[in-house]
C-alpha cells in the first residue's frame, strides 16, 4: 500500500521577519523527496513544522489525507533525523539498537567495524561514528517517511555510499525526505526535488534549475 | 511488553536528574528529622522550587536528546510530567515514612 505525506499553507514568521509562505511538497513511500535550500531558507525550520516541534501561524500537515498537528506523537508514521547528535550520550549500542526495535547483527553485516563496539557508550565514539549510528537507525526505524536533515556530514564516502544503498533499499517500504549540502549524493538518489529560496518550495524539473536558483554551480 | 519498554525509556531520562533531584529529597529527609512536621510546608514549597529550577536548565540543556525520545513516541510534556511526578511521589512518600518512624 502506498501513503502520502503532504505539506503545505505553511506560513512561520519570526518577529516581523517572513521566513517561510508559500510551501508545498509531498513525499510518497516508495520515493525520496529532496529538499535543498541556502543556509538560512529554512529547510530545519520546515522539517520542525512538519514534526511538530515548531509552530507557524498557519500549517496543514497530512498523512494519507489526515491532518496531523504533531507527528512527534505518531513514529509509526514519522521519524526525524536532526543535524545535530541526539542519542543521549550514556547510553550504549546495545541498548540503542534495543530501544528502536533493531537487529545490531543486521547493522554489523553492512558495517563490520562496529562489531567490538556493541557494548560500547555512545559518548566512547567518534563524531562519524556516533553519526552513522544515527542515520542507520532513522532509516531502519518503523515509520511510513523519515525525514533526514544532513544525513552525510561527518560521514566518509565509502560509508555515505552505504547509506545510499541502505536507503535505495528501504525506500521500498517508506518514503525519505532529505535536505543536505552534499547535494551530489542527494541528486544521485532523489526522485523528486525541490528547492527552498526565498520561503517558497520550487519543484525542480530538472537538475538545472539547482543552477537556476542559485544555489551551485552544477 | 511495550509499556515496559516505555517506563525504561522513561526511567532513562529520568536518570539525566536523579542524583542532583535525590540528593535534594535525602537533604528535606535530614531537616524534616531534625525539625519535625513544623517544617513540612517549607520543605514541600522547596522541593517544588527545585524540581521547577531542574525543569528550567535541563530543558536547554537536554532539548537535543529529546529527539531521542520523540523517534520512541514519547513526546516532551509525557517525559517531563511523568519524571516530575515520580520525583515529587518519591519526596511526598519519603517524608511520610520518615514521619511514622520518627513516631514510633
Amino acid at each position: 500500500m502506498q501513503y502520502k505525506l503532504e505539506v503545505d499553507s505553511i506560513v512561520l514568521e519570526f518577529g516581523r521577519k517572513r521566513i517561510l509562505s508559500d510551501i508545498y511538497f509531498q513525499c510518497e513511500t516508495g520515493k525520496i523527496t529532496g529538499l535543498l535550500g541556502g543556509n538560512g531558507q529554512g529547510k530545519t525550520c520546515l522539517m520542525n513544522i512538519v514534526y511538530g516541534n515548531l509552530n507557524p501561524i498557519s500549517k496543514s500537515i497530512r498523512f494519507n489525507n489526515v491532518p496531523v498537528l504533531k507527528a512527534f506523537n505518531r513514529p509509526d508514521l514519522l521519524t526525524y533525523l536532526p543535524q545535530f547528535n541526539f542519542i543521549p550520550s550514556h547510553l550504549n549500542l546495545k541498548r540503542i539498537f534495543s530501544d528502536f526495535g533493531l537487529d545490531f547483527f543486521e547493522f554489523e553485516k553492512v558495517f563490520p567495524e562496529f562489531s567490538p563496539l556493541y557494548k560500547s557508550s555512545i559518548k566512547t565514539l567518534s563524531s562519524g561514528q556516533r553519526r552513522l549510528i544515527e542515520v542507520y537507525l532513522i532509516i531502519k526505524s518503523k515509520s511510513q517517511f523519515s525525514m533526514l536533515d544532513e544525513p552525510f556530514t561527518y560521514l566518509m564516502p565509502i560509508q555515505i555510499d552505504k547509506i545510499i544503498e541502505l536507503l535505495e533499499i528501504e525506500k521500498s517500504r517508506k518514503g525519505f525526505i532529505i535536505s543536505d549540502h552534499m547535494f551530489r549524493y542527494v541528486i544521485k538518489i532523489i526522485d523528486t526535488l525541490y528547492i527552498l529560496k526565498d520561503g517558497k518550495t520550487h519543484l525542480a524539473k530538472d537538475i538545472a534549475d539547482i543552477d537556476k536558483f542559485g544555489y551551485a554551480r552544477l | 511488553m511495550q509499556l515496559l519498554k516505555k517506563i525504561k525509556i522513561i526511567f532513562t531520562f529520568y536518570r539525566s536528574f536523579f542524583i542532583a533531584s535525590n540528593t535534594i529529597t535525602v537533604c528535606c529527609i535530614f531537616i524534616f528529622l531534625k525539625n519535625g512536621i513544623s517544617v513540612y510546608f517549607p520543605l514541600f514549597w522547596f522541593k517544588i522550587v527545585t524540581l521547577g529550577l531542574i525543569y528550567y536548565f535541563l530543558r536547554s540543556y537536554k532539548s537535543k536528546e529529546i529527539y531521542y525520545y520523540q523517534n520512541l513516541g514519547i513526546s516532551k510534556i509525557i517525559l517531563w510530567a511523568s519524571t516530575l511526578a515520580i520525583d515529587f511521589l518519591m519526596f511526598i512518600v519519603s517524608i511520610i515514612i520518615t514521619n511514622q518512624v520518627n513516631a514510633v
